[in-house]
């Protein structure tokens, strides 16, 4: 949190966020801020400070002035000073679209299975097979289907991957072009870095031979679009567009070395070459056989080399052959002469190739397309690409140092700038070449074992891959965004560690439980990872918040569940006790309709515990009922027999209800008159200190109060000392004392009545 | 995101989200506190609460398992305990046993239940459990002389539930340091170590929320320095050590802890907040510096 003069020298990043120069960390301006510009110095002054609270949950936050301890505290306060300054972190995620939390659901839906129990360390590596005894030539089979089927299930995920990154891309192209919003520019030019990286890994080492060529192809041409639809334009505008040399000199070959065959046959159809057929005979079979050539390129070449050697063949012999070539009109030779150069590329000519390309990756791709597709040449090809475009990596792009990085198998560099474009799609991508096997050595971060061992942790000591951390942190920043919280629970639960666990039942608890589903959800969590105390805090959580709410008997199921009698027997106690001071049952329908039900109480499909502990309550229930004295002693034979308490206690209860209320407002306005208290304000914040009830049980059961008590009134304090003459002979001295000793004959009636039932 | 304006008409002293993140208490020299409604960029003032009769200094959330309950302290000596009910705020009880100001409240760890501790400009501190039939059972310990500036719980281990150990840590205007420790027979926390080092007042104390095999406290003094005392389980001393060699520039208001429990931020008159990090050698380092 800093105080920043507003000249104050700070640097943008890419984004155009504000960056401290010192720190390189992010500012955040609050808007309307009390100081005025050039005023920091004065205003510290003051006295004043800049305080902060973070928001437990997400990325939010608010800030506002107070002042140390020590300051003067009748300095006046402005209005600027006693504002909240809500603010927002700088998100690690780059982008709070929808778009782009789907496609981080998808992402998570497509690694799930990869990702359980950690499958993608070493998944295609040799320690999975351990063998044993005399190795033969079957499982020697057996081992490498398996491997080429693992092959392919990591091919189809990438497949996925590349293919959900690109719909990304064009769901928020669409979006940017209708909203002009600059930010979702930047978040998109990011994107499309990593879907270029991404394109490349996929050709290079999640495709089968025969799809290298197709995937280099789309690579390149998602790279840049070139030829240009300008120049084609361009060309089309001539009446004859054959006639026009840009489309010999320039047009066919870029689209012939950038693998783009069908637009480059179209093309030519296009041009109305067909009329070379009188006067140039020889030409229009040469560009008859070139789009007849062009057309036999296969783009799955690259399983078996022959056929593509015998492919090369037919280009050499038509190349060879172009000498006898005759054209008449001099017009017509840049046609002849750029075919020629043409098939001199396709034919694989290093230095014609070098010549007709403008960059690294152009050069890259024709040499592949046409010297030979093959993998293991895939570096060669890179390098004297590279000698003959080179790039400052200083100043080239992102997406293009990674994909030196990646060709050059500088994995960890390679995910290291990957993640500075995007902290999520980087741990997938990071899993699928750990799985591949490329980390070789570095899959394994040491150090970390070190940490834990400093820091004493034994429980959490495990080691952590690349992947692992990244897929970690990113599971971390799932858990900020509530429609991300199930793909951040599900990465932890997959990776199944100590660490992992102990983050889910801390997390779990914060979780807000808005519907049942949500609540059912946590719970299906702590089960399929026995976290049982992790369970039972989830379940107080939520029962506290439905009972401030009202919702009496759901909060009750709740607690009975998370299995804490106490608390679950001191809530029910609160509900008896509220309904016995208010003379009435307490609001909620649900609890007194299940309670006064036809069905038997008992035969309600509720926790038992909780049946127990609101016995008490049940009965002061049907009690409310049945207070009509009359209608208690017209059923009495029907109704005592049946009843829970003998019909004596029964009746001293229903007079100690009816007539405690008016005893207490009697007995209040006794008190007021002796005590100057002001109650009724008392009274009016809800108040009720334990103390004033201590007083005013001591003046109920002095000397003086009592004296003023008819033998003949029902007071309930007449009643309690005809129980206490049998037992105590006095009053309880203390409020609490005569509270415990009520609970305790309540609860050895009803828990005697209760088991005399059972 | 939109500014609220006229939160309070005096300076706001603390303000504090709730376990959810959803709600926010706010205090204020104006005697107030307000409860906003927080979701996504919008905060909704629900209610004034208003109870103190002088400036309001802290707010502390209770865990949610205990209902939607917020402790204030004030100047005016009370700790007030308000609670939601039915989307209604009403005060449930009061704690006025101090003689001056109440400069600190805090929750115990929830594990122990709804205990508050209260550190006061009297000297004293007060930890007081909250029963379910809104009784208050106060402990009250004569803490410091002349005053208590801070006080904090260390975290429950799964060790100090079963055995039900509890401690907090106190600093006051006595330039002492101090370990307090429940007796479940006597019902009162005792001093389990006075720790001295600082040689002007102990402005706050923080333990460290992590769960090591090693306690760690932070102590930040007017003396412009701070001290990292930490104790194995198995030993019967703090050891001290200094956070840095030579003296802040000035005096060091606050420390607090990382909720990992790695990192310590001291904030000082210097307006200036310095984060600190243990090196895998033990020796502290400067792990950032933030101008204020």
């Amino acid at each position: 949190m800093a105080i920043l003069e507003e000249e104050e020298s700070v640097t943008m990043d890419q984004g155009g966020i504000e960056l401290d120069p010192v720190s390189n960390v992010p500012i955040k301006r609050l808007i309307d801020a009390p100081i005025p510009v050039g005023g920091v110095d004065n205003w510290l002054k003051t006295g004043r400070d800049l305080k902060f609270e973070l928001n437990p949950v997400d990325n939010s936050g608010i800030a506002y002035i107070s002042s140390n301890p020590n300051v003067d505290k009748s300095k006046k306060c402005f209005p600027e000073e006693s504002k909240l300054y809500p603010f927002q972190l700088t998100d690690s995620m780059n982008d709070n679209s929808d778009e782009f939390f789907n496609f981080l659901k998808n992402c998570f839906k497509n690694f799930e299975e990869l990702i359980k129990n950690k499958d993608y360390h070493n998944f295609l590596g040799q320690n999975k097979e351990v063998q044993f005894g005399v190795i033969i030539e079957e499982d020697i089979e057996t081992k490498n289907a398996r491997l080429e089927e693992r092959q392919l299930i990591l091919n189809g995920i990438m497949s996925r991957l590349s293919s959900d990154l690109d719909n990304l891309i064009n769901q928020k192209s669409l979006k940017i072009e209708e909203q002009q919003d600059s930010e979702a520019s930047h978040n998109l030019a990011q994107l499309v870095d990593i879907m270029h990286i991404t394109n490349l890994i996929h050709a290079i080492y999640f495709s089968k031979p025969s799809e290298k060529i197709g995937l280099l192809t789309i690579w390149i041409n998602k790279i840049e679009i070139e030829p240009s639809v300008e120049v084609l334009k361009e060309i089309m505008s001539f009446e004859k567009p054959y006639k026009n040399p840009l489309l010999w000199n320039y047009y066919i070959k870029k689209l012939v070395s950038r693998g783009l065959f069908q637009q480059a046959i179209n093309t030519l159809k296009e041009s109305k070459f067909e009329e070379l057929e009188q006067n140039e005979n020889d030409l229009f079979l040469v560009i008859e056989d070139l789009i007849s050539i062009l057309n036999s390129y296969q783009t799955q070449f690259g399983t078996e080399n022959f056929e593509f050697i015998e492919w090369k063949q037919k280009c050499c012999e038509f190349r060879d052959n172009f000498v006898n070539v005759k054209v008449k009109e001099t017009e017509n030779l840049v046609i002849k002469d750029n075919i020629h150069e043409l098939l001199v590329i396709m034919t694989g000519l290093q230095s014609a190739i070098i010549k007709n390309s403008t960059s690294w990756y152009e050069c890259f791709v024709t040499k592949y397309l046409f010297e030979l597709p093959s993998e293991t040449l895939i570096s060669q090809y890179l390098y004297t690409s590279l000698e003959n475009f080179p790039i400052n990596e200083t100043v080239s792009d992102t997406w293009s140092q990674c994909c030196l990085d990646l060709i050059k198998g500088n994995y960890l560099n390679l995910i290291r700038k990957i993640e500075n474009l995007d902290k999520s799609i980087v741990a997938y991508l990071s899993i699928l070449l750990e799985a591949k096997g490329l980390y070789g050595d570095y899959d394994f971060i040491l150090s970390m074992q070190e940490e834990f061992d400093n820091l004493g942790l034994n429980e959490a000591k495990e080691s952590q891959t690349i992947s692992e951390l990244l897929l970690n942190d990113h599971a971390l920043e799932c858990l900020c965004h509530r429609d991300l919280t199930p793909v951040g629970i599900g990465i932890l639960m997959c990776l199944n560690s100590a660490k992992s666990r102990l983050i889910i039942s801390q997390y779990l608890p914060h979780y807000e439980c808005k519907t049942n589903d949500d609540l059912e959800w946590c719970m299906s969590i702590c089960a399929k990872l026995s976290l049982g105390s992790t369970a039972s805090s989830v379940l107080k959580v939520n029962a506290s918040k439905l009972f401030t709410q009202g919702n009496l008997f759901e909060s009750l199921v709740l607690f009975a569940k998370s299995g804490d009698l106490k608390v679950l027997k001191d809530k029910c106690w609160l509900i008896l006790e509220n309904s016995l001071v208010k003379n009435a049952s307490v609001k909620d329908d649900l609890i007194n309709s299940l309670i006064l039900s036809d069905k038997k109480f008992q035969d309600i499909d509720f926790p038992a515990n909780l049946r127990q502990c609101l016995a008490p309550y049940a009965l002061f229930l049907l009690f409310l009922q049945k207070k009509n004295k009359k209608i208690i002693k017209r059923e009495n034979q029907d109704y005592y027999n049946k009843s829970l308490v003998s019909q004596e206690d029964f009746i001293k209860i229903i007079e100690l209800i009816e007539n405690f209320e008016d005893n207490f407002v009697d007995l209040i306005k006794q008190f007021k008159k002796k005590n100057p208290v002001n109650l009724t304000q008392k009274e009016k914040n809800l108040i009720i200190q334990f103390d004033d009830c201590q007083s005013l049980y001591e003046f109920a059961v002095c000397d003086e109060t009592l004296s003023k008590i008819s033998n003949s009134e029902k007071d309930w304090r007449l009643i309690l000392l005809e129980t206490l003459n049998d037992q105590h002979k006095k009053f309880p001295e203390t409020l609490e004392e005569l509270i415990l000793l009520y609970r305790k004959c309540i609860n050895r009636e009803l828990s005697y009545a209760f088991l005399q039932q059972k | 995101m939109v500014t609220i304006g006229n939160a309070h008409d005096d300076l706001i002293h603390d303000a504090v989200l709730d376990y959810y993140g959803k709600r926010l208490a706010t205090c204020s020299s104006d005697k107030t506190i307000k409860i906003f409604e927080v979701e996504g960029e919008t905060h909704k003032l629900v209610d004034t609460l208003r109870g103190h009769d002088g400036p309001v200094w802290q707010v502390s959330w209770a865990h949610p398992k205990f209902g939607v309950i917020l402790a204030s302290c004030s100047y005016d000596g009370k700790v007030l305990i308000w609670k939601e009910e039915n989307g209604s705020w009403s005060s449930i009880a009061e704690h006025a046993i101090h003689q001056a100001s109440v400069n600190s409240v805090s929750w115990a760890p929830h594990e122990y239940g709804p205990i508050l501790l209260c550190s006061s400009s009297d000297g004293k501190i007060s930890v007081v459990e909250f029963k379910e039939n809104g009784t208050l059972t106060p402990i009250v310990i004569q803490a410091h002389a002349i005053g208590c500036n801070a006080a904090s719980w260390a975290p429950a281990s799964s060790v100090s539930l079963q055995q039900n150990e509890r401690r907090f840590v106190s600093g006051g205007c006595d330039n002492l340091v101090k370990i307090w420790k429940y007796d479940e027979l006597k019902n009162t926390y005792i001093e389990e170590y006075v720790l001295e080092a600082h040689s002007d007042w102990v402005r706050d104390v923080a333990w460290s929320p992590s769960l090591l095999t090693k306690s760690y406290i932070a102590s930040a003094s007017q003396d412009r320095t701070v001290y990292i005392w930490t104790k194995d389980d198995k030993a019967t001393t703090w050891e001290k050590k200094l956070l840095k060699d030579d003296k802040f520039p000035d005096v060091c208001w606050r420390a607090s802890w990382s909720l990992s429990g790695n990192i310590l931020a001291i904030s000082g008159g210097d307006n200036k907040v310095t984060l600190w990090k243990e090196s895998l050698q033990g020796k502290w380092e400067l792990a950032g510096e933030v101008d204020q």
